[in-house]
């Protein structure tokens, strides 16, 4: 069985700080994996009309560590509630484990599907992190490359781990984890890829490739451990790494997507765990690889990571029952339809059908408020939206705008009131 | 009965506006309520009604959820107290409420008294720990005050010749004006250079073009005219009196019709009061005039939204001292809510105690020559509500 890849997007934080003597994606306090899966699937949005029949989220940094994650992207994507939807929040080697899941699916004719990954870094020992999420639309045929799942591989092999009320991972010596550890699994599922003999979960798909040459990209959670094992292998490098840091479950999807015009093994290991997909390329994998790669290569030069706003006196109110009452209105920002207008907020007592308000727009005005106890600085703004509608809410966090800006509306979290992260929309610069 | 014209102020009193920690409130409720009620020359036991006016209760343990504050304050059992809370406009509309059952002939004495206890808590401890906290958990979300002003601001700016020196011309006017306010929470003069100087709050708006967070009642006593004819004392007129409410509170930035350099429910409130009281040309029928200058560039809005000049004008207006002091339109003459201090339910009362004082002659150094009739104004939501009133010599 095989995907076709049909789109492919990501959504990288501009800002990039220094990072191993290259940079790495840094996002401010309002992003998340939840608004960076829902920029990286808007983004799809924009290169197909197709309807996703299900989304597949990976992530190791879910906010909500219990699930409920993927349907708050699919809310905030407009993707519907008559949607599949379904999360992998173990390992990095989840965002290939999700596209073996959507090959499964769109045989069953499931598809098309959305599989999308997502990392935010949350503690300052993930040194190798950077922040971003990368989104492929999936189906049987018509696509720009041909995604095979490959060999996969388990054994007992521990280097980063939590046990049940830990607050951090815990880690085994990295000499352990680095050399003998997931590089190792990495090597082996790539090397199965060349043998025909089903000697692992998954390699009687690869057959049909296996004559092929097949260059290998490497996805481990040491960037260094990553790239040593990949020259190893003869492989063409990690093009992406120096600019976004390793993007944790989204890093193979990007490396999926970044495969360009040469056939490529994509092999992921996270500890005793590795996955394979295989990339064949058809025509205009190139054009998609080089857009994506002018996205990771692009960003703003800063000397550090955005931080973490003291929240003093801040303590809002929340309600499980009003946001769900609300949540067209706040995820999906739905007005109704009324003598041809779009009223947002709904009004009560009017009815009508739902639509959502445009995501662009002008800036009518804005200020910087010192006093809002959110955030150490909050901006406001007012936009007159294309539809005609208007919108006023924050700027999101790391940008700025200016009265006439062409601005955006993006998905970004607001608060924790409540212990309920609640998520709405910001105004982002066009620029 | 309509009640342009026909309900007069017999009796007023205001507290002192500030930071008053030896006052709680209900000592406020109590001292203004009081002086009203011996201003107006009258037994409390003749009144039949009260109305209050209390915006934030919350910010003085609940202390004003409800009218029976007045009956316990002023031992009013157990006639009717009745709260209303419309935004900054809680005063005023405690005043229109009460006048309205004069003018229906319910009642031939009432009480309309506003208070507020604000500064039990740090300044942002108050209104802007609340607008934060307990406002709507999306909509409402980064929004301030002054954060809702300083859009207004810098739309302002950007479509007229007005510079940061002029809205820190307003705050100058009001503080002189002030010096001559025994009751305003500020009476110290200002500079141009030491508004511009000051902490920033939302820009472009610093602290001192923002009114403070305040202590502070006011009051006053209402009957018909015709009974204040029988009284021998001295009274005031409400010739007119509107309040506009054109959305709701989060919804109203979200909607098409708000161009960011006026207020239309200022327009409606003024266009409603006017016709009742027969202006039509406000800069040459009112002597003077109170309007709610929370912040800098609503001072500047209210000129033109109230009718004293064209939109884009207000600048100029300032510029000429037509609303100085001893201008042609005095604006603010108490030091308004700059230098007053804003006790948001007690502030619409204050306002028309001061253009009933102007009227009857009893303004002080503040006194405009022949006042005849003047012009309150309050503006709440913030705009979404309105009062415009009009109150002339009886």
């Amino acid at each position: 069985m095989s995907l076709e890849l049909l789109a492919a997007a990501t959504a990288l934080p501009v800002r990039r700080v220094p990072w191993r003597g290259g940079r790495r994606c840094a996002a401010p306090f309002d992003q998340d994996a939840v608004t960076l899966a829902a920029e990286a699937v808007l983004a799809l949005h924009k290169q197909s009309d197709a309807r996703p029949a299900a989304l597949l989220l990976a992530t190791v940094s879910p906010p909500y560590e219990e699930g409920g994650n993927a349907q708050l992207v699919a809310e905030l994507t407009g993707l519907g509630e008559s949607l599949f939807c379904a999360e992998l929040t173990a390992t990095p080697r989840d965002g290939l484990a999700a596209l073996r899941l959507a090959d499964g699916l769109v045989a069953a004719g499931g598809g098309p599907v959305i599989v999308c990954a997502a990392h935010r870094a949350r503690r300052s020992g993930e040194r190798d992190a950077g922040d971003g999420a990368v989104a492929l639309l999936v189906d049987r045929d018509g696509g720009v490359a041909t995604l095979t799942p490959g060999p996969a591989h388990a054994e007992e092999l521990r280097d980063r781990w939590r046990r049940s009320g830990d607050a951090e991972p815990r880690e085994a010596d990295p000499s352990f984890a680095d050399e003998l550890g997931a590089p190792r699994v990495a090597a082996l599922v790539a090397a199965a890829c060349a043998r025909p003999a089903p000697a692992v979960v998954g390699v009687g798909e690869a057959g049909p490739v296996a004559d092929r040459e097949l260059q290998a990209a490497i996805c481990v959670g040491s960037a260094r451990a990553g790239a040593r094992a990949e020259r190893a292998l003869g492989g063409p490098g990690d093009r992406a790494v120096a600019s976004t840091g390793l993007l944790g479950a989204a890093h193979p999807l990007l490396r999926v997507a970044l495969a360009g015009d040469r056939p490529t093994v994509v092999v992921v290991a996270s500890g005793g765990l590795g996955e394979a997909t295989i990339v064949t390329p058809g025509e205009g994998a190139a054009e998609l690889a080089s857009a994506l790669q002018a996205q990771v290569d692009g960003g703003r030069e800063a000397d550090s990571a955005p931080g973490d706003p003291a929240q003093v006196g801040f303590d809002p109110y929340a309600s499980a029952p009003r946001a769900w009452r609300e949540r067209a209105q706040d995820l999906r920002l739905e007005g109704v339809v009324h003598d041809g207008r779009v009223l947002f907020p709904p009004p009560a007592g009017v009815d009508g059908p739902r639509r959502g308000l445009a995501r662009r727009g002008r800036v009518i005005t804005w200020t910087r408020d010192h006093v809002y106890p959110g955030a150490d600085t909050v901006d406001m703004a007012v936009v007159a939206l294309a539809d005609g509608n208007r919108f006023y809410g924050q700027v999101a966090a790391d940008d700025e705008v200016a009265i006439d800006d062409e601005v955006t509306l993006v998905p970004r979290r607001l608060h924790d009131g409540g212990g309920v992260v609640q998520y709405f929309w910001k105004v982002a610069s066009c620029r | 009965m309509p009640i342009a014209g026909e309900v007069a102020i017999i009796g007023s009193a205001a507290t002192r506006f500030g930071v008053l920690h030896d006052h709680g409130y209900l000592e406020l409720l109590a001292e203004a309520g009081r002086g009203a009620i011996a201003d107006a020359g009258i037994e409390p036991s003749q009144l039949e009604a009260a109305w209050l006016g209390t915006a934030e209760p919350g910010t003085a343990a609940l202390l004003g959820d409800a009218g029976t504050a007045v009956t316990e304050a002023l031992a009013f059992a157990p006639r009717p107290v009745t709260r209303v809370s419309t935004f900054c406009c809680t005063g005023m509309e405690a005043v229109r409420a009460a006048a309205m059952s004069i003018a229906a002939g319910e009642h031939d004495l009432v009480l309309a008294v506003g208070a507020e206890k604000m500064r039990d808590v740090t300044p942002r401890g108050s209104l802007v720990a609340r607008t934060a906290n307990l406002t709507h958990p999306t909509l409402a979300k980064g929004r301030t005050a002054p954060g809702q002003f300083a859009l207004l601001a810098n739309r302002y700016m950007h479509e007229y010749e007005c510079s940061a020196e002029d809205l820190a011309g307003v705050a100058v006017k009001n503080h002189a004006n002030a010096a001559r306010n025994p009751i305003a929470q500020y009476s110290d003069p200002l500079t141009v250079e030491q508004v511009l100087r000051a902490p920033r709050v939302a820009e472009p708006l610093g602290v001192l073009d923002c009114t403070p967070t305040t202590d502070g009642a006011a009051a006053v006593v209402l009957t018909s005219v015709t009974h204040a004819r029988t009284l021998g004392r001295p009274y005031a007129v409400i010739e007119g009196i509107a309040l506009s409410v054109v959305d709701g509170y989060y919804a109203g930035f979200f909607h098409d019709d708000h161009d960011y350099t006026s207020f239309a429910v200022t327009r409606e409130a003024a266009q409603v009061a006017y016709r009742q009281a027969g202006i039509e040309e406000p800069r040459a029928q009112l002597d003077m005039v109170e309007c709610h200058d929370c912040f800098t560039i609503t001072e500047l809005i209210n000129y033109e939204d109230l009718g004293l000049c064209g939109r884009g004008e207000g600048v100029e207006l300032l510029r000429s001292g037509v609303t100085a002091a001893d201008g042609d339109m005095p604006v603010n003459l108490s030091g308004g809510l700059q230098a007053c201090g804003h006790p948001v339910g007690a502030t619409g009362v204050r306002v028309i105690k001061e253009i009933a004082d102007q009227v009857i002659g009893r303004a002080g150094e503040r006194q405009v020559a022949d006042a005849r009739r003047g012009a309150a104004h309050t503006l709440g939501g913030p705009g979404v509500a309105s009062c415009v009133a009009v109150i002339g010599a009886g």
